[in-house]
């Protein structure tokens, strides 16, 4: 890990580096893969001793993380200092493009899965490279997911599409599921890198540049199976204890997401039930046409207008198939994420709840601790002195942890507090976005089928004035 | 002109007139009974030759034979195929009419039942709209004007459906016109059945009294039978019958004329009312397909207020 990190040196001094996937690096020479300014490559080099400790963050031990991770409040390193800069001047400027494609399908003799290709490209000089292209199933995005909540167990990480649909789901994978899925999973890491502290995480640099083989091994290094489930355990203990006191703008957070939570998933509901609506409504249509092209074979003075209708309708039966496509593609999917999404809120707000129940169950010691020794002490000091001194041992242990944790809180805290903001301006441009799309669309759809009417109409007046000044003499 | 095939043409005069019409009633029959069994009908000549077969001869060959009747055959037959053509095709037309209206009609309401689904479903957006405004600071507004809309959307599809209602009543008056049609042509199919039993009644009577005064049996009878085994009759019930048989034939002779000219007349008149019909017909389909275009765009208009009005409060958002 360290030695990749302290590449950069290396890496002006002319080796080619160790390209993740075993390629040589593409395009350009050894110097400068970076297509970012040169300067900010400089400063890397130069600070990169200093940043040792605070690049250290960025793996994976869990508890003490979020002390120095990236709030705005806070920069801790130079580093860091700039691309928050970067990041408050030029909220536009992604180094990290990462695409989802080409799913495979994979048979072995135990099972049968889904790969997709991910293409990273990047100017960033803690990379490598700046083309990175390897292989992940879905698994690989589930490790990357827990990672990631382990890490930041206070942020708010992306969802990922759901594992499978219980509903309607005759093949487990057929070509809309595993587009669906394709897309969605873009979107998972996409978000990943556009967040200011997630894009940093060491694990997801792994997870986008090296290849199976090596993922699986660095997969299995970190904390075991069964320091995970004492994690567990400890947790749901501390939340069946509950949460003594939340502040007030964790408890008006919980309440938003709670009713927010609610109303996504009803306007995912209802924006589902439209597609359903709309095809339904597209499938009768498309026997509506042809229907008055049979009568015009029976007709001749009819014949025109008749085939005039069946066109009109044609049109406007396509200009309804356009109109779907737009729902799902654009409406549908947003909706679905924060759907999941409002799932995701509520665990981190129970991460953060927990965080502050190992605190408050802490104090709680403490203060039964004093309680006790105040009533025991003056009695029996004479015959207990290495009793009280044990005692007084573990207040002061005591009171280091609760020291600790108050630092953990106030951390966690603050990375949601920030996040939560974050989170909430993105909400509120996607939903924008999304719903103004959905409203385009139709606009769009009722353009294309009043000009196919109109223009019917025309023609029929036209036709007529021709008639009738034939008609005169 | 096709060829057409008569046997023994007939005796000149007073006869041809009958003669024509049994024959042609008879021809008729024959295109009919094919017909109604859903035979192909080309010009007469269908499968069953055997009774084409049987009366054969050319319009020259007639022509030579009877002179002046036979241009009046030849008239009455051309008459005749012509008159058989046209109600054959208006009664296929009502009947492909009424088949594709009413379809029309039926899949016209089931494309409006979703319709309405779809404009509903949306009205369901503006209630959760409303309530998430409520959560919400910044957005609020743009959530709660967007709902209105939503709620405006879904409510406009019942003036729509209504207007639409109007449209589907001016079809179905087509399909009684279709009715109608078929009426006029089972009523000419009528009579041209009663002229056919007159005429071939009115022949027969007369081959009857013919055998009777001649003594020769040409056709097969009972009668005729029953002479034979069990003897003649005497000459004065021969007589007898003739006499009555005259009677009915002078009789049948008027009736023939007369159910004759009631067809003709009937022809004429009901001809001259499928052309107003089909007139009106047109005039008023085409108006009702205008009007329907002109609802379309109606609708389509306040599509395009309502969704703009709705985008410009998700801008907002």
């Amino acid at each position: 890990m360290e030695g990749e990190r302290r590449a950069s040196p290396e890496r002006s001094s002319g080796l080619p580096a160790r390209g993740a996937d075993g390629e040589s690096p593409g395009g350009g020479g050894p110097l400068l893969r970076s297509r970012g300014s040169s300067a900010l490559l400089q400063v890397d080099v130069l600070d990169l001793d200093e940043d040792e400790d605070d690049l250290e963050v960025f793996s994976k031990d869990a508890s003490l993380m979020d002390m120095n991770s990236f709030s705005p409040m806070m920069p801790t390193s130079p580093l860091s200092m700039i691309n928050q800069v970067k990041f408050e001047d030029e909220p536009d400027l992604k180094d990290l493009f990462i695409t989802v494609d080409e799913p495979e399908s994979h048979v072995t003799t135990i099972e049968t899965f889904i790969t997709y290709r991910i293409i990273t490209k990047t100017s960033r000089g803690e990379f490598d490279s700046s083309d990175f292209e390897v292989r992940r199933r879905y698994q690989d995005f589930l490790w990357l997911k827990g990672k990631l909540e382990e890490a930041h167990p206070t942020l708010i990480i992306p969802p990922l599409p759901e594992k499978f649909i219980v509903r309607g789901m005759v093949e487990r994978f057929n070509d809309d599921f595993i587009e669906t899925r394709r897309k969605a999973l873009q979107k998972f890491l996409n978000r990943i890198a556009d967040h200011p502290t997630l894009t940093f995480n060491e694990d997801f640099k792994i997870f986008l540049t090296v290849q199976a083989w090596e993922l699986s091994s660095h997969k299995k290094q970190g904390p075991g199976l069964l320091s995970k489930m004492g994690q567990t355990v400890r947790a749901v203990a501390l939340s069946m204890r509950g949460v003594k006191s939340r502040p007030q703008q964790f408890m008006e957070m919980n309440d938003f997401i709670e009713i927010f939570s609610q109303k996504i998933n009803l306007i995912d509901k209802i924006s589902q039930r439209i597609y359903k609506e709309e095809r339904d409504y597209f499938d009768e249509m498309r026997e509506y046409g042809p229907i008055h092209i049979l009568w015009s074979a029976s007709e001749d003075d009819l014949a025109d207008t008749l085939s005039g209708v069946a066109s009109c309708i044609d049109t406007c039966c396509k200009a309804t198939e356009k109109r779907m496509s737009g729902l799902s593609e654009a409406l549908l999917p947003v909706v679905h994420e924060y759907v999941l999404y409002s799932e995701i809120l509520m665990g981190v707000m129970k991460r953060r709840d927990q965080i502050q129940a190992e605190l408050d169950s802490k104090v709680e010691a403490l203060t039964y601790k004093k309680a006790d020794a105040d009533l025991t002490g003056s009695s029996e000091s004479l015959d207990c002195e290495e009793v009280v001194l044990e005692e007084s041992r573990f207040e002061i242990y005591l009171t280091e942890e609760i020291g600790k944790l108050e630092d953990k809180v106030e951390c966690a805290n603050n990375a949601l507090k920030a996040d939560w903001e974050r989170w909430k301006q993105n909400m509120q441009n996607d939903i924008k976005s999304a719903f103004a799309d959905m409203a385009e669309e139709n606009i769009h759809y009722y353009e294309q089928c009043l000009a196919t009417w109109e223009s019917f109409l025309t023609s029929q007046t036209d036709l007529h004035s021709e008639e009738t000044s034939e008609d005169k003499p | 002109m096709e060829q057409v095939l008569f046997s023994q043409v007939g005796e000149p005069g007073g006869l041809g007139l009958e003669k024509t019409l049994m024959f042609l009633a008879v021809w008729q029959g024959v295109v009919q009974r094919t017909w109604l069994n859903g035979g192909i009908v080309e010009n007469g000549m269908t499968e069953n030759n055997f009774w084409l077969k049987k009366i054969e001869i050319s319009v020259s060959e007639a022509e030579k034979r009877t002179g002046r009747n036979a241009m009046n055959m030849q008239e009455t037959y051309t008459a005749y195929l012509i008159e058989t053509r046209r109600f054959t095709e208006l009664k296929h037309y009502s009947d492909e009419l009424q088949s594709v209206i009413s379809h029309l009609l039926r899949v016209r309401a089931r494309v409006a039942d979703r319709l309405y689904g779809v404009y509903k479903v949306h009205g369901n957006y503006g209630r959760v709209f409303s309530e998430w405004s409520a959560i919400e600071k910044e957005m609020g507004d743009g959530l709660q004007s967007a709902g209105h809309h939503m709620d405006v959307y879904a409510s406009s599809i019942d003036d729509i459906l209504e207007d639409e209602e109007h449209y589907a009543d001016q079809l179905k008056e087509y399909l009684f016109y279709a009715e109608a049609l078929r009426a006029v042509c089972r009523k000419h199919e009528l009579m041209q059945y009663d002229l056919e039993m007159a005429a071939q009644d009115l022949a027969s009577k007369k081959q009857q009294c013919e055998e009777l005064a001649t003594g020769t049996v040409r056709t097969f009878s009972l009668k005729g039978m029953t002479t034979k085994l069990f003897g003649q009759e005497t000459p004065e019930q021969r007589e007898a019958r003739i006499k009555v048989l005259e009677e009915q034939i002078s009789e049948g002779e008027q009736q023939l004329k007369s159910k004759n000219l009631e067809g003709r007349e009937f022809v004429k008149n009901a001809w001259a009312d499928i052309e107003r019909f089909k007139e009106q017909k047109n005039h008023d389909l085409k108006e009702a397909l205008i009007s329907y275009a002109v609802m379309q765009i109606s609708m389509c208009k306040k599509g395009i207020q309502v969704w703009t009005n709705a985008k410009e409060c998700f801008s907002k958002m």
